[in-house]
């Protein structure tokens, strides 16, 4: 017998980012732009994405949904009622959507039909950070209802947003939601970064968020 | 609770490593979590020997090190760990930075492993 030592320097998740790098590049050839929405549960993500969809639908924009959840379709279903397409993610006990998942969710689409693609991540604030899904945009929602300090108890995933969208902010008043205290604490995790603020059921800052959205696509390819 | 996840990505990245160096038996694995990484060691550990199960690193064991975060500032021209995750600031100067430099990476550094034959040297794979 005798023992070796093996250098390796391996990123554990090499697998998933490797693949999340075909889907991007996949992504771009065929010229949509992915979004990547995260939030704990019950933020509104798939509300203000519902809401999200028709308004780029009048825009003239084609859009595509996948939504993630442990168990049941109701979130497709409810996307679904945009007019756009949408698929249900099960993942029964994951608590993250990871690259392959997406990659077989895609099946029967053509990429190159959408301008956009959404994919509604399960609601947790831990896990799905770490997880590169071939997104361009990392969206991180924050509602008026869970408190000003979620950037602080969870630095790892504000770290990788590339804009906050602060939802339910027609609760901010009776909730004695403090925005710039929010902002503050987004900033102290994320200098710099573009936030939004909107209400899904009153249609507060959809237009932004629109704007900041179509904003972000890619030249055609 | 993703280190389950994780713990199975970690087995089946080693095996792939050393499939060709006739290793009979992993005698340690030495990982380095990153303070961002979102990986919890004490999880991990719990949920390593699962996934290691019925597989040559089963008995293997776990070296975690922990990896601070550190930021480049450009006023300092400087990359320093931060003192507080929850402040992306220059240590030095105070001045937000979120160009992190480390610690968001939960690496395999190296593995000890057991072959079964003694032989000469030995060809180098990595």
């Amino acid at each position: 017998m005798n023992t070796r030592i093996v250098e390796l320097r391996k990123n554990i998740l090499n697998k998933n980012d490797t693949l999340a790098h075909q889907l991007r590049s996949r992504f771009h050839a065929a010229g949509v732009t992915v979004f990547n929405w995260v939030s704990s549960p019950g933020t509104g993500k798939t509300e203000l994405l519902k809401k999200t969809l028709i308004r780029l639908r009048e825009m003239g924009f084609h859009s595509a949904a996948l939504v993630g959840d442990l168990e049941t379709d109701n979130d497709a279903v409810r996307l679904a009622e945009s007019g756009v397409p949408a698929r249900q993610i099960k993942t029964h006990t994951l608590c993250h959507l990871e690259a392959d998942m997406v990659e077989r969710h895609l099946e029967g689409w053509n990429l190159s039909d959408f301008d956009f693609l959404f994919i509604e991540n399960i609601g947790n604030l831990v896990c799905p950070a770490a997880w590169d899904l071939g997104e361009d945009i990392r969206v991180v929602l924050l509602s008026a209802t869970e408190g000003e300090d979620k950037p602080l108890k969870y630095p790892k995933l504000f770290h990788t947003a590339d804009v906050v969208v602060l939802t339910k902010m027609d609760l901010a008043e009776p909730c004695e939601f403090n925005r710039h205290l929010a902002e503050q604490n987004v900033f102290a995790i994320r200098p710099g970064i573009p936030i939004l603020a909107t209400s899904a059921k009153r249609g507060i800052g959809l237009e932004n968020l629109c704007t900041y959205l179509v904003s972000c696509r890619r030249e055609e390819a | 609770m993703h280190e389950l996840s994780l713990s199975y990505a970690t087995v089946e990245s080693v095996l792939e490593s050393i499939a060709n160096l006739d290793a009979c038996r992993v005698v340690s694995l030495t990982l380095s979590a990153g303070e961002l990484s979102g990986v919890s060691i004490e999880a991990f550990r719990f949920s390593f020997p699962i996934a290691a199960a019925g597989t040559i690193l089963e008995d293997a064991e776990l070296i975690i090190n922990s990896e601070p975060v550190s930021v480049f500032c450009r006023e300092c021209n400087q990359t320093s760990p931060l003192v507080s995750i929850q402040s992306f600031r220059c240590p030095l100067c105070g001045l937000p930075s979120g160009d992190i430099r480390s610690g968001e990476d939960f690496l395999i550094q190296s593995i000890e492993i057991e072959t079964a034959e003694v032989t000469q040297d030995e060809h180098t794979h990595s």
